[in-house]
Order: C-alpha cells, then sequence, then structure tokens
C-alpha cells in the first residue's frame, strides 16, 4: 500500500506529463475501442445481410458485384421472374429492386449515404422482412400505390411519421408504416411497391435480383445449377457461397482491426517505457538511496513497475470512457439514431469482453513498459550515484 | 571490535588505465565509539565510507563487521545486513521527496517487515527524540535543512543499527545547524551506544572525535584517540 501511495505521489509530483502520458494512452484505447466497435458494427452488418434470404437462392445478373444477397447494379429482364417460376424445383420466385445509397435525392428526405431503397411486389414484403412488425398505426404499401414504409432511423432522424410525405426524385410518396426494427439495413430502409421503385430510378420492366425459394426437399445447389442452365445471363448465389464470400471480407476487417490494435498498444508501450525511462533516471538518487538503507532490488522494481501500471490502468480508463462515448458517436452518426437513445445499448455497443481486453491490455503495457526502467535503474551503480548525482 | 578492515583497495578502470581510490587501508574501530575519516576532497573518504557500508565492493582486502567476513556475503545478504546493522546519513540528505517526515523514517522499516504499526510508533518516538514532532507530515521540501538531516538520522536509526555512517552530514549546513547535527550523533554514540563513522573535513569534528583517520598516502591511518 505503501509503494502505491508513494508512486501516486511521484506521478502526481511531474503532473503535466503524467496527465499528457495518461492522456496520450487513453486516446490509443479510445481508438482501440472506436475502431473495435466500428468494425464490430460493420462485420454485423454484412454478417445481417447473409441473414436475409436463409435457405434461399439469390439471382443476380451475371458479372454484377454482390455484397452478400445484394448486387451492386446490374439488371435482369423482369419476365425472367415468370421463367424461374415455370421451373419445377421452384416454389416462389420474388423481384426485387435493390438500390443502395440513392444520391442526387432531391426535396423533403435528404439521404445520407448507407440508405437503402428497396422494391418489390407488396405482397411478397415478408420474403425481406419477415416478422418485422410496424410501429402503431402503420400499414403495408398498397398495390401500385404512391406508399412507402421506412425504417425507424430514417423516421426519427427526419420525424417522419405514418401520413408524412417523402419526396424521392419528384416523386411524393406517402409514409404508410415505421419498421419497428433492430436490423441496421432495415432501419435505413425505404420500402416501395416494385412498380413504383422501377418508375423513380427508371428501372422500366427491370429488376436486379430475384429471391428463388426451392420447394420443400430441394436442396439449393441442385436449384442453383438448374437455374444457371436454364436462363441465360443470370448469376445464382446459394447460401453457402454467400457465406464463403462473407468469410474473406470479415477476416480483412479483422486482420486490420487486429493490426491497428497492435500498432496503437506498442505506441502505448513506448510512451510509457520512454515516459518512465525519464522519470527513473530522474530519480536516480531517490532509488539509489532506496537500495543504501536497504531496499531490495525487487522492491524497486516493484516501485516502478508500480507506477508505469497505474499509468496504463489510468489510461485505460479513460480510454475506455472516451471510447464508449466516441463508439456511441459514430453508431449515432451511422445509424441516425440520437446518441442518448444509443446510450442504453452502450454494452451492445462497446462489449464488455472489449472494455476488460482494453483495460488489461492497458494494464499489462503499463507493467511491461516499467520492465526496462527498472533493470537499467537495478544495473545501476550505488555509490556513483549517491556520490556524484545531487 | 564493530568493524575491521584489512588491506582494503579500491580500484577504479577508466579505459586502459587503473586509478588506485585507496589502498591497503586497515581501520579497527570499537563498539560505540566516535569515530572521524578526515582528508581533503578525493582523498577517498567516501569511496571507504562506501566501502564499509557494503555499497559497493572492494578490490581486494576484507571487511569484517562484528567478527563476519562480509565479502562471503551474497548480494542479498549485504542487503539483509545493511538493512539491519548499518544506517547511512548523507551529506544532501537524501529523504524521499514524495514522503512525508514520518514515512521516509519508516521506510527502512517497512524494508525490514516491521508491522506498521510499530512502524508509525517507532517513527514517531524517534522524530521526537530530535525534536520534530511538529514536523511528522511535512514533506521534506516544506523543512529547513537542519530539519531534513535530522529527518535523515533519524531514519538511519530506523532499524536500530549498531554502526551509523555519516558521508559529511554538516556539508549542506549553516555552522550552528551543522554543530547541532555533530551533537545530535553524539549524544547518540553516548547514549545509546550508537558506532559513528562519520567523514569530515571539519576540524571541529575532528576534535571531539574519539578516534580519527586521517588520509595518507591512498590510505587512512589512524592519527588520534581521546580517552573520555
Amino acid at each position: 500500500m505503501r509503494i502505491t501511495r508513494m508512486c501516486l505521489r511521484n506521478l502526481l509530483r511531474r503532473r503535466v506529463r503524467t496527465l499528457l502520458t495518461i492522456f496520450a494512452i487513453g486516446l490509443a484505447a479510445m481508438f482501440i475501442i472506436a475502431v473495435g466497435a466500428t468494425t464490430s458494427r460493420y462485420i454485423t452488418v454484412i454478417k445481417e445481410m447473409n441473414l436475409f434470404f436463409t435457405g434461399d437462392v439469390i439471382v443476380v445478373a451475371r458479372g454484377v458485384f454482390v455484397v452478400q444477397a445484394f448486387p451492386i447494379g446490374g439488371t435482369i429482364q423482369e419476365d425472367v421472374v415468370d421463367t424461374l417460376a415455370a421451373i419445377e424445383e421452384v416454389q416462389t420466385a420474388t423481384p426485387i429492386l435493390f438500390i443502395p445509397n440513392p444520391s442526387k435525392t432531391q426535396g423533403t428526405l435528404e439521404l445520407m449515404p448507407g440508405n437503402i431503397t428497396i422494391g418489390l411486389p407488396t405482397k411478397d414484403i415478408s420474403v425481406l422482412v419477415g416478422p418485422t412488425p410496424l410501429r402503431p398505426n402503420g400499414s403495408w404499401p398498397s398495390v401500385n400505390s404512391s406508399q412507402a414504409v421506412i425504417g425507424a432511423a430514417l423516421a426519427d432522424k427526419y420525424n417522419l411519421t405514418v401520413g408524412s410525405t417523402i419526396t424521392l426524385r419528384e416523386h411524393d410518396i406517402t409514409v404508410t408504416g415505421v419498421l419497428e426494427t433492430r436490423s441496421a439495413i432495415l432501419l435505413h430502409t425505404i420500402i416501395l411497391p416494385l412498380k413504383l421503385a422501377q418508375k423513380i430510378y427508371g428501372y422500366n420492366m427491370l429488376i436486379n435480383m430475384i429471391v428463388v425459394k426451392p420447394k420443400t426437399g430441394i436442396s439449393c445447389e441442385t436449384l442453383a445449377d438448374r437455374i444457371e442452365s436454364e436462363v441465360d445471363g443470370i448469376k445464382t448465389l446459394t447460401e453457402t457461397e454467400r457465406t464463403e464470400f462473407l468469410q474473406p471480407i470479415l477476416d480483412e476487417a479483422e486482420l486490420w482491426n487486429t493490426g491497428l490494435r497492435t500498432a496503437l498498444f506498442l505506441i502505448s508501450l513506448i510512451l510509457i517505457t520512454n515516459i518512465s525511462i525519464i522519470n527513473t533516471f530522474e530519480r536516480r538518487r531517490d532509488f539509489a538511496t532506496l537500495y543504501a538503507i536497504g531496499a531490495s532490488k525487487l522492491t524497486v522494481t516493484r516501485i516502478v513497475i508500480t507506477e508505469t501500471t497505474l499509468l496504463g490502468f489510468f489510461g485505460g480508463i479513460i480510454g475506455t470512457i472516451l471510447g464508449a462515448i466516441s463508439s456511441i458517436l459514430i453508431v449515432s452518426y451511422y445509424t441516425s439514431i440520437p446518441a442518448i437513445m444509443i446510450f442504453p445499448d452502450l454494452l451492445t455497443i462497446v462489449p464488455p469482453r472489449l472494455i476488460a481486453e482494453i483495460l488489461s491490455a492497458s494494464v499489462l503495457i503499463g507493467a511491461l513498459a516499467g520492465i526496462v526502467p527498472a533493470v537499467t535503474i537495478g544495473r545501476a551503480k550505488l555509490e556513483e550515484i549517491l556520490r556524484y548525482e545531487y | 571490535m564493530i568493524l575491521e578492515t584489512q588491506n582494503l583497495t579500491k580500484t577504479y578502470q577508466f579505459g586502459s588505465s587503473t586509478i588506485t581510490v585507496i589502498k591497503n587501508v586497515n581501520l579497527e574501530i570499537e563498539n560505540g565509539t566516535f569515530v572521524s575519516i578526515v582528508g581533503p576532497s578525493g582523498s577517498g573518504k567516501t569511496t571507504l565510507l562506501n566501502l564499509i557500508g557494503l555499497l559497493s565492493h572492494p578490490t581486494s582486502g576484507k571487511i569484517f563487521f562484528k567478527g563476519e567476513d562480509t565479502s562471503q556475503l551474497s548480494e542479498r545478504e549485504r542487503r539483509k545486513f545493511r538493512l539491519s546493522n548499518i544506517g547511512f546519513v548523507f551529506q544532501t540528505f537524501n529523504l524521499i521527496p514524495t514522503l512525508t517526515a514520518q514515512e521516509n523514517v519508516e521506510l527502512p522499516m517497512a524494508f525490514a517487515r516491521v508491522k506498521p504499526d510499530t512502524q508509525r510508533e517507532r517513527a514517531k518516538d524517534l522524530l521526537q527524540l530530535v525534536g520534530l514532532t511538529h514536523r511528522t507530515c511535512h514533506r521534506p521540501k516544506q523543512l529547513s535543512a537542519g530539519e531534513m538531516q535530522r529527518v535523515a538520522i533519524v531514519r538511519a536509526l530506523a532499524n536500530d543499527p549498531s554502526l551509523i555512517i555519516a558521508d559529511e552530514p554538516t556539508g549542506e549546513l549553516d555552522t550552528q545547524t551543522g554543530l547541532n547535527i555533530i551533537n545530535l550523533l553524539l549524544n547518540l554514540c553516548k547514549t545509546q551506544g550508537k558506532t559513528i563513522v562519520i567523514a569530515t573535513h571539519d576540524e571541529k569534528i575532528k576534535k571531539i572525535a574519539d578516534v580519527v583517520y586521517e588520509s595518507y598516502a591512498r590510505s587512512f591511518v589512524r592519527t588520534t584517540v581521546q580517552n573520555r
């Protein structure tokens, strides 16, 4: 206890240096948490995309870039749906027009990047949203109407409710429902009747994906092979293929995350080591005195390592707090949900495991950073320090 | 005999040249005596004190403490030996600046694993002994030079060692304060039976010491023995 008290006083004695070090470690820890939270957010979204259309075969135009089930661009003639529906192994074929990041949108709704417009037959909306409910008083769009259902994030951000009007490319659309969902994708989605989406975005009789549900007992692989043999110019994606496509993206995200984390840890380690070397060098005479009056090398090592560990610990605490705040702000930015509403979900965004990991790593880094200065002071020649350094 | 040295020699290697700081020093120090090591700057006083205080190793020669050959001791044993048998007083006090006077005095006891309550009590008693009861909670920078040296002296007494080594303890003090410190050390010698070995070039200390060793040709020779 005495050692901890002494170390705290030593750190306080060099307040500015200590505070700057703690702040720098805090910043590093904050970046680790923020990057970790953001990366996990992206990974969640990507994984969530893979959860759509489970057990279905996705049909997209050949050569188009696909993020999981969702194509970026590309078109398919709408009548291909009928061709697919006629295949014996097919139970249903649902045409979808998927428009990510609608650009140059004019009107009352200024869409931020990350929003999505999806057009599909109103009777088939459940293919996309499953059992997701609407907020009270909401209803699904009518066939061939100028109506839309929007995600809760969009509704909250633009203060839209049932009956509000939004304008997409100079088309006025009435909001009939707000999706009450936690899905990062659906939160930002405008769901329109297919015909209306085609009209707004100029996809006349065109779509860019078809969700094909196989009949009971038919494997997706068999159905995919059958579809590719029957229809030209398309590509099929089974769930397995989508998962295989997902893994490299997740691996890469994880690699970047790990790399950045390692780099920040190393920077923190070097920083604390450097400060600790300066601190111990300045107090060589104090340490020599401690040795002279009977302190063991272990005691002096404990003092040095306790000081660096305290630096790491306080840096970790500050970093955790800053990291949690920045993560909330980042998630708020990407989801358009007010930060205050995200706060209750803090432990979901910044999982306790990540907090524990950061704090443990900060303490570990602090402890490691004390080794070099402790060894240096342990090797110093007592009599020379006591004699010459006043 | 509390301390005896036999042909104590210390040399330093600076590149290719060897510098002999002290050579063949033979001390015989009786228990409870006030010993003064006198010599000009650079004569090897501090080197000698560091050697007999087991802070450094002789190049050759032996140091016997209460008849025990300390050259056989490991580094850990030397530390323990120092902790319980030797107290140090430095010219520049060398108090730990972040600790209060009382905590500085408690420190050697903490290293000796004395119970915290006992540490506190003894530290207070020792500070009372030197008239610093009102300064127990003050840090070194809040104390005068004389007070700091008094704290340093009682710190040296914390584990009740039989030998106190003081390296020019009055060097940083004014004449009157220096005299007070010397009287304090002398008093410890006479009333508590401590053996005091003090390095100095202060003539007043030379006069009051029981035994004086003066530097001569890189060695120290006994020049004065006073019988009180």
